[in-house]
Parts: structure tokens; C-alpha cells; sequence
């Protein structure tokens, strides 16, 4: 089943909203409420609510201090403890700044700047995290860029904020560092958990393919959403054109129509390569074009890890 | 149909029609500016091929030319006329007998030599050669001798030229040729003056009676003279027994048809008032003189004071002596002296007297005019006079001037006081020409018997016929000249400027 594409969900339209939270909130109850499992009350040290006791209920678990108190037999719940953690890692390096110039990316209408990948990658971050909080996981935060941002696995309320707080403030900037300076900021290897990469995957020397096999074989479940723009994708530009590298500043000038068939070509084969690559190392991988709902997007993460529970 | 430009200069703006093409070029020459996530795959492209002479997005640039053609449009403010610019109006040239072709003024030269048709200005109209004309030296008398002079003959002309004929009447401007009602033409008439022979050079081109005035020391005449470069105004003497005046060098006017000469006996005006009064007395005088000079009316003020609240009276009484106009400035009332010269035929204007109470409000002393404002009235007012009508009221109702019937006079009663801290009448214009209809009223002269000064000129100019009001769409109207094309590039700038800008900013 698919979602229509509401107007009220273009990312276009959502990325005008400043609060971020409002975002969030607004994509996962919107969206996503009802597909996702509640957490399952049962045994833990963290109390959750009392409940009157039936029969059937473990009697270990009756509150004696409280029947003490009321002279009724209450049940103490507290929520299971699964010991997920879902780690985020977004990319924030210079290349995420680009944004599409046609209809996809606002196109800058009311004088509004159009969306850029690291404003949907923003959006989208803030969502997973509201969701897997709401889901009782811990959360973890890490920009990739300059400046780097990692915040260790949170599981408060307060967490969230604290994600927003970076997520709203995060800029595009610097380059993707390679595994040796990346991996020590996201290891854990005591812990299974889910990392969910958010990039446009332009890399200089393969560090983020180093980055997910590492990641791989930690046995971590890895979801890689490729952020790519409309205009990249359909190269839709025309005339003479000066294309400028965001990450290198490297400059190639050209008329669009000459260049748009080799480049094609080309991206075909590079994105064929990512897709086999994510086969290869068993990565959950999904393109993300800057004009697609991302409600639609939640739905299809949290749909593969309803899978693989 | 034709199609005019009311400013044509602005054509030189179509030269901006450059700017965009320049633009243009220059921004094929350099591309548009795209960042991207990487260039990896655009390395290896072929390069830019040599640039060619073609433009690129040729629609953008016909719609900025377009638009900045429009703008040039609507600025040089094009008309469209139904007339045929060919068909321009024939144009006759009617020069008074006498007036030489070397007198001619030069803009009835160039009518003629663009082929103006040349004729006398006299019976019959005849034709004239464009060098003749003045062998026969022929006065302007015959002119004024015609019945109806200059006027038959512009009607006789306007009825045998062409429709929509333009005269160009050439004229000494002699008064007495202008004699009987101005006539309405559907014409247009072009009056040129020519100054008489014996002045030119030396003498002023017009003169004219502006107004004639009484003194006791004499009458008077105030004359205008002006030529093309200078007017000025002097005043003459008039004889004491003339029943016209005359201005050089030769119109006259008869008193009864031109201006209203003053008579040579002056009308007296006593100005009666008590010491305590005598600030308000000071505003009457100098109101009068005024007023006498702009009625044309010689007066002879009489003043009188006497101590405390009594007034001499020195011989306001009796036939020969009675005032035709008289002021009782005093909290007394009037004697019954001056009553008595009242009921035989004299104006008494009186001022409030006894307590006085504060009022405000404002009165119109003649129509049209500025209100004046009251400050304080007497308590009393000028009611309880059955007999007398109200002629001002302020407009809280107050009756300010009432004027009351006694025998062949009349007593006109002033609510408030010829004072300032009374009331602002006597800083007002109002006040004098209120006097100044008295003393004409008095004197017995209409009051509408002036003419302004500016109204006797006898410039031709200023006596040319009017020109005849439009008659239902007659075929010599001018044609009038249609906005609509102006309009039309205005209207249609703005949907080709949002046009404009959504091509520009697609992709």
C-alpha cells in the first residue's frame, strides 16, 4: 500500500516549518501512527504504570508495598527492555547543499530557499528520531562534516531535544572522513544495533563504502538512504551551464545538452554499482529523490525493520 | 483615421532596445552558475564548443523588446484622430482698409505665403492682392460707421468661408468698431493688432478706461496703456460738467453705456461719533474712502464728536444739508434730529449700544462671501423691532443686520460694533464693499452698472469674438484626438512584465 502524496507532506512545503519537532511530530503521527508497534508491557526495573491484578499474573509480580498501603492487590508493569539502539548517522558534508531548482525543490517560490538535501536529510533525521524514541529505543545522533556532532545513545524524553537542537543547527560543510576517524565515534561493539545512514553518497575514496562495511561487519543492520536531487537525477539543466563542485569547487562549464547523455550514462552505472555494493554487504538501500514524501520514507524504513525483528 | 505622437522625442528611447540584446549576449557568453554534489561524471564531457552568433532564449529577448518598445510607446503618448492630417483648415486673412501689406504683422505673413487666402476687411469682402492695400487710405471710421462694424463683417465672414475656416483678422483695434454684442462663431478667430499710424513707434498700442472716480477735489479718470511690452495705469481729469470721458486718441465713452462717471456733486457722509467711540469712527473713515473710490463715488465726510455720550450735530438737519448717508457711533440713542433726516431720505447706520453680552458664531456679509466672525453683540440686539428686516444672521440664527424702513430712508441696525474686539467685519473685505454698495444705493446708481476695467480694453485681442460653443457634433469641430493606443501600451505592460519574469526565471 502506498501513501498519496499529500500536499501538506511535500518536503517542500514541510521544510518552511521551522520548528523541527512540529515536523517530526506531524510526519509520524501523520503517517506512520498505527503501523508501528506499541512497546510490550512486562518485566524491567524502570516502572511504567500499576495495573489491578488478575489471575493468570505472576504473583512475583504483585506491588506488596502498595497492597500494604491499599490492602488490594496491584501489579507492577514496567516497559520491556530490547536493547535496540538506532544510531543516525547524516551526512552534513558540503555536497549536501545542493538543492533541486525546479518545482522539487520549492524552487525558491515566495522567497523562500529552495530545499536542500541537508534540509531533508534534516527533516528526516528528526522523524526517525521522534519515532524510535516514541518506540522506547535509544537514539543516537552523529553529523558527519564540519563541524562533527555526536550525541551517544539517549533513551530520555529530553533526548530528543537535544537532537533537534543539532539537527536545526547543523550546516553543510567539510568532506566525509575515512573509517579511521569516523569508526571510533560510532563503534559500540557491545551492541547489536541499527544504523540508519542518511548521505548523498559523493564521496572522494570510498570512505563511506569503507564506513558501511566496518559497519557491516560489526553486525549491525545498516539502512543507507541515498539522497539524490531531481535535477541529478534527470540532469533536467539546459544551455550553457557552469557546474560547480560543492565539495571541491572544481568548476566544468558546458552547454547542458552535450553533456547530458555521457553524464547519465554515467550516474546509471555509478548508482547500479551502489545498489550491487548494499546487495554485497547485505545494507538496506533506498534512493531518495529530494521530491518524494517522506512520510513515504518512514513507512518503508520502519516496514524493513518490522521484517527483520 | 490618423495616428500622432504628442511627444515624439521619446522615440529616442527605442534606442534602449540595445540593452537587452547586449544582455544577452553577454549572458551566452557565460552560462549560468549550478553547484552540484560533484562534477565526477561532467570531467570527462566534451568541452564547450566555440561560441556562435546565436542567441539563446530568443523568446525572453523579443518579450524584453517588446517591453521595453511598449514603454517608449506609451511614453511618446500616441493619438489616433479621425480627421486627415491632408485636410488641413483653409485659413482667410481679413486685414482692416488701410492697414498696409509692409504693417502686416509677420504671423499674417507666414499665414499668407503658406497660402492663406487675403481679403479686406469690409463689405462684401473682398479679395486683395498680397502687396496692396494700403493706397487707399481708409480710416477705421468706416468700420466703426457700419451697423454692427467689425462683428457683421466676422459674421458675414464665417458665413461665406469654408466650414472650419481659421480668420486671421488684422485690426487697428478700435473700440468703435466693436460696436453691438460679440458674436459666437463656429470659427476660429485669430485677432492680430496693428497699432494706428500716427502712434507707432512712439505712442502705447492699446488704451483703455479702467475706472472713473470723485474727489473733493475733482473727478478723475484712471486710464491703462500698454503695448506688446509694458502696461501702465494714469489718471486724467475729467471735467467737472463732462458727461463722457474720452481716451486718446479718440474713443469715448458715454457715461451711460461704458463706465459710470462719477456725478460732480459729492455725496455727503456724516460720521457722527461719541469720544468713547472714536477707535470705531477711525475703521468707518478709512472703510469709506475706499468704498467711495471702488463706487466711483465722490463723498465728503463729515465728522463729528461731542463729550461724553453726546454728539454735536452740526447741521445733519434740513434739505441742503442732510447726509445722504450717516453713522451713529454712540451708546445714546440717535437724536431725533437725525431721525428726522432719516425719514427724509438718509441711510443711518447705527452700532450696538448699551449692555453687551458675548456671542460667537460667524455671518456671511455677502454672498458667497467669508464668513466674519463675532466675538460680542449688545444684549438687546435688534429684536424686538417689529419693523425691521434681518439682512445678515450669523449662523446660530442671531440677527446681525437689520434694516428698517423710516419714511424715504432707511436705519440699518449693526448687532455688534465697528470694532475688531467686536467683531473681525471691519478687518474684512466684506466691510468695504459693503460700503461700497451703500454709497452707490445712496447715490442711486445700479449697482451693477460697473464694468471692470479689464472688460474696456480695446485690444482686439480681447474683444475677438467667442468662439462658438460646440453645436451637437458639428462637422467644424476639431477633431478630438484618442487616448486609446496610449492606453492600450500602458494596459498591456503589466501582463507582458509578469510574462517576462516567469520566462526568466523558468528553467
Amino acid at each position: 500500500m502506498t501513501l498519496p502524496a499529500s500536499p501538506l507532506l511535500d518536503p517542500a512545503v514541510l521544510a518552511r516549518v521551522k520548528d523541527l519537532r512540529l515536523v517530526a511530530r506531524t510526519l509520524v503521527d501523520g503517517a506512520v501512527t498505527g503501523l508501528h508497534r506499541q512497546p510490550r508491557a512486562g518485566i524491567g526495573v524502570e516502572l511504567e504504570q500499576f495495573r489491578a491484578y488478575q489471575q493468570g499474573d505472576d504473583p512475583r509480580r504483585i506491588d506488596w508495598r502498595a497492597h500494604a498501603r491499599s490492602d488490594r492487590l496491584v501489579v507492577r508493569e514496567s516497559p520491556v527492555e530490547r536493547d535496540v539502539t538506532v544510531r543516525l548517522v547524516v551526512d552534513a558534508t558540503a555536497s549536501m547543499a545542493h538543492a533541486d531548482e525546479g518545482p522539487a525543490g520549492g524552487g525558491g517560490r515566495n522567497g523562500e530557499a529552495p530545499l536542500t538535501k541537508l534540509g531533508y536529510a534534516r527533516m528526516l533525521a528528526a522523524a526517525l528520531a521522534f519515532l524510535a524514541l516514541r518506540q522506547g529505543d535509544a537514539v543516537a545522533l552523529h553529523l558527519v562534516g564540519a563541524p562533527a556532532v555526536d550525541l551517544p545513545p539517549l533513551r530520555r524524553r529530553r533526548a530528543l531535544e537535544r537532537m533537534l537542537f543539532h539537527l536545526e543547527g547543523m550546516e553543510a560543510g567539510g568532506r566525509w572522513p575515512s573509517w579511521q576517524q569516523l569508526g571510533p565515534r560510532l563503534l559500540r561493539p557491545r551492541r547489536r544495533e541499527v544504523v540508519i545512514v542518511i548521505s548523498d553518497l559523493w564521496e572522494a575514496e570510498a570512505e563511506i563504502a569503507s564506513a558501511l562495511a566496518a559497519l557491516r561487519a560489526l553486525r549491525h543492520e545498516v539502512v543507507l538512504l541515498h539522497l539524490m536531487g531531481r535535477d541529478e537525477l534527470e540532469f533536467g539543466w539546459r544551455g550553457d551551464v557552469l557546474f560547480e563542485d560543492l565539495e571541491t569547487g572544481a568548476v566544468v562549464a558546458g552547454d547542458a545538452g552535450a553533456l547530458r547523455a555521457a553524464y547519465l550514462k554515467r550516474l546509471a552505472g555509478w548508482l547500479d554499482g551502489w545498489e550491487r555494493r548494499a546487495a554485497e554487504l547485505a545494507v538496506t538501500y533506498r534512493r531518495v529523490p529530494l521530491d518524494r514524501p517522506l512520510e513515504l520514507v518512514l513507512r518503508d524504513v520502519l516496514a524493513r525493520r518490522r521484517r527483520t525483528r | 483615421m490618423s495616428f500622432g505622437l504628442a511627444s515624439p522625442l521619446w522615440l529616442v528611447g527605442l534606442s534602449a532596445l540595445l540593452l537587452p540584446l547586449v544582455l544577452h549576449l553577454l549572458a551566452r557568453g557565460r552560462g549560468r552558475r549550478v553547484r552540484v554534489g560533484s562534477v565526477r561524471f561532467l570531467t570527462a564531457a566534451p568541452p564547450r564548443r566555440p561560441s556562435r552568433l546565436q542567441l539563446q532564449r530568443p523568446l525572453l529577448l523579443a518579450l524584453r523588446c517588446l517591453l521595453l518598445a511598449l514603454v517608449v510607446l506609451a511614453l511618446t503618448a500616441p493619438r489616433l484622430s479621425r480627421a486627415s492630417a491632408a485636410a488641413a483648415p483653409p485659413v482667410w486673412v481679413l486685414v482692416e482698409p488701410g492697414i498696409g501689406a509692409s504693417e502686416l504683422p509677420a504671423r499674417a505673413g507666414t499665414a499668407i505665403a503658406a497660402g492663406a487666402e487675403l481679403r479686406s476687411l469690409a463689405p462684401g469682402l473682398p479679395r486683395r492682392a498680397a502687396g496692396g492695400g494700403g493706397a487707399t487710405p481708409e480710416g477705421g471710421g468706416e468700420l466703426a460707421a457700419l451697423p454692427g462694424g467689425t462683428w457683421s463683417l466676422l459674421r458675414e465672414a464665417a458665413a461665406s468661408a469654408p466650414a472650419g475656416t481659421r480668420l486671421v483678422v488684422v485690426s487697428r483695434g478700435r473700440l468703435a468698431a466693436l460696436r453691438g454684442e460679440r458674436p459666437a462663431l463656429s470659427n476660429p478667430v485669430d485677432w492680430l493688432s496693428v497699432p494706428p499710424p500716427g502712434d507707432r513707434g512712439t505712442a502705447m498700442t492699446n488704451r483703455w478706461p479702467v475706472r472713473a472716480a470723485a474727489t473733493p477735489a475733482g473727478r478723475t479718470l484712471v486710464v491703462g496703456e500698454s503695448d506688446a511690452s509694458v502696461t501702465t495705469f494714469r489718471r486724467e481729469p475729467l471735467a467737472a460738467e463732462a458727461r463722457t470721458a474720452r481716451v486718446p486718441p479718440g474713443d469715448a465713452f458715454a457715461a451711460d453705456d461704458s463706465l459710470p462717471l462719477p456725478t460732480a456733486a459729492a455725496l455727503r457722509v456724516a460720521v457722527l461719533t461719541a469720544p468713547a467711540r472714536a477707535a470705531e469712527a477711525r475703521y468707518v473713515r478709512a472703510a469709506l474712502a475706499v468704498a467711495a473710490e471702488a463706487a466711483g463715488v465722490a463723498i465728503v465726510v463729515t465728522p463729528a464728536t461731542g463729550s461724553g455720550d453726546a454728539v454735536a450735530l452740526p447741521a445733519v438737519a434740513g434739505t441742503t444739508e442732510r447726509p445722504a448717508l450717516a453713522f451713529w457711533l454712540s451708546d445714546a440713542p440717535p437724536p431725533a434730529q437725525l431721525l428726522a433726516a432719516v425719514r427724509e431720505g438718509t441711510v443711518l447706520v447705527t452700532e450696538a449700544s448699551g449692555s453687551e453680552e458675548s456671542c460667537a458664531g460667524g455671518f456671511s456679509a455677502a454672498v458667497n462671501a467669508v464668513p466674519v466672525m463675532l466675538h460680542r453683540c449688545a444684549a438687546a440686539g435688534t429684536r424686538g423691532r417689529a419693523a425691521a428686516v434681518p439682512t445678515w444672521r450669523s449662523d446660530r440664527g442671531r440677527v446681525v443686520l437689520a434694516a428698517e424702513s423710516l419714511g424715504r430712508g432707511r436705519w440699518l441696525r449693526f448687532a455688534s460694533r465697528f470694532h475688531p474686539a467686536w467683531s473681525d467685519l471691519v478687518l474684512s473685505g466684506a466691510f468695504p464693499e459693503w460700503l461700497r454698495d451703500l454709497l452707490r444705493e445712496t447715490a442711486g446708481a445700479s449697482a451693477g452698472a460697473e464694468r471692470s476695467g479689464s472688460d474696456q480694453r480695446g485690444d482686439g485681442g480681447q474683444g475677438a469674438p467667442a468662439r462658438a460653443v460646440a453645436r451637437g457634433g458639428s462637422a467644424t469641430a476639431p477633431p478630438t484626438p484618442s487616448r486609446a493606443p496610449e492606453q492600450l501600451a500602458w494596459l498591456l505592460l503589466f501582463p507582458l512584465l509578469v510574462a517576462e519574469r516567469w520566462l526568466a526565471v523558468r528553467r
